[in-house]
Order: C-alpha cells, then structure tokens, then sequence
C-alpha cells in the first residue's frame, strides 16, 4: 500500500462528506498496520478547500489533520524554488493561479505518489505524467 | 535560502504504533460510519494498479 496526495477537490470531498471514495482511501490507509501510509496535502490546498466549505466542515477537516497519517506539507522560503520549478513549465500567466496546484504537483512528485482528486486537469497540464486517482 | 523540496523524499517510514492507530480508526468511525465496501475494494485495486506501475518502471 502507499501513500495518497489530496488536493482541494479531494479535501472538499472530505469535509462535505460527499464521497465514500475518499473516505475509503483515508479509511484504508488507517487500517495499514506497522508504518504510517500518508495521506499529503498541502497548506494552499487546505486553505482553498476551508475557503470553499461551510464552517460546520472545520471540525471534519482537523479531525483528519490531527490523524498521524496526515500530512500538510507548507510553502515556505524553502520549498519555494521546488514549487516555481513545476510552475515555471506553465509560463507566465499560469503562476499567479497555480501556485496552490504546483504544490499539490511538488508534494506528489518529491514522493512518488499519485494524487487523489476529482479535477486532474490543473494538475495534469503542469506535469503531465503525475498520477491520478480519480474520485468516482 | 535552503531548497529544502528540491530533491525526491527519501522514504522515511514511521512507526504507526497501534494505539494510535485504533485512535485514528475511532476517529474516522466516528465521521464516516461504516465506510463503503465497493469503495474499499476499488482502493485497493488501485493500490494494487500503482504498486504494479512502480514494480514495472523499476
């Protein structure tokens, strides 16, 4: 078993309780026994996906950034040239818009794992070849 | 400025110890009840589908 990536379609999902699909990846991923299987996201995308669901989805989202399979990678000074490398593919107008997308693309490549998402697009058009597990 | 997310993670697995997991598990038990089986069965076929991609790419 691996690791999943969660982007703001996917945490939306989480909080608004709207897909067993990811419930089942997060549920399956609790259930592996030993060594922690993570489930990644990023703080933009967090921050999108609050912007997005009603203040009674909070609770739902910190119980699963309490879990410890749960990790939230931030954009910081650090890992800044990382997430301009995969933004710098999209060109100039993309950047201000992506930022939140690149990191979802950074996180998921620096780990090798495929991203849980139910809208790839922005996602596949600044890299191409990410994986992607489609919330049915 | 340190490019600290400029290369791949090296995989750095971390102990899952079991009482935190069962506070885990009660913890999302408690959110999503019982979680769908078809669901379930699809993610691990998924698992299986990245696992067998990865096992081919090496």
């Amino acid at each position: 078993m691996i690791g999943r990536v969660l982007d703001s379609s996917a945490l939306i999902a989480w909080g608004s309780r709207s897909s067993p699909y990811v419930d089942a990846v997060i549920f399956s991923r609790t259930e592996h026994h030993g060594y922690v299987v993570p489930v990644v996201t990023t703080a933009a995308a967090l921050t999108v996906a609050l912007a997005q669901l009603p203040g009674k989805a909070a609770p739902v989202v910190e119980a699963l950034l309490a879990m410890e399979i749960c990790v939230v990678d931030e954009l910081t000074p650090g890992s800044a040239p990382a997430v301009a490398e995969v933004l710098r593919e999209a060109g100039p107008y993309a950047a201000e818009l992506g930022v939140t997308a690149a990191t979802i693309v950074q996180a998921a490549g620096r780990r090798s794992l495929p991203v849980v998402t139910s809208n790839p697009y922005p996602l596949t058009s600044l890299r191409p070849d990410l994986e992607i597990d489609l919330i049915p | 400025m340190t490019p600290e997310h400029d290369t791949p993670e090296t995989r750095r697995e971390r102990v899952y110890p079991d009482e935190t997991r069962a506070q885990d598990l009660a913890a999302l038990l408690d959110i999503i009840g019982t979680p769908d089986q078809a669901m379930l069965d699809l993610a691990r076929r998924r698992d299986e589908e990245f696992a067998a991609r990865r096992a081919h790419a090496a």
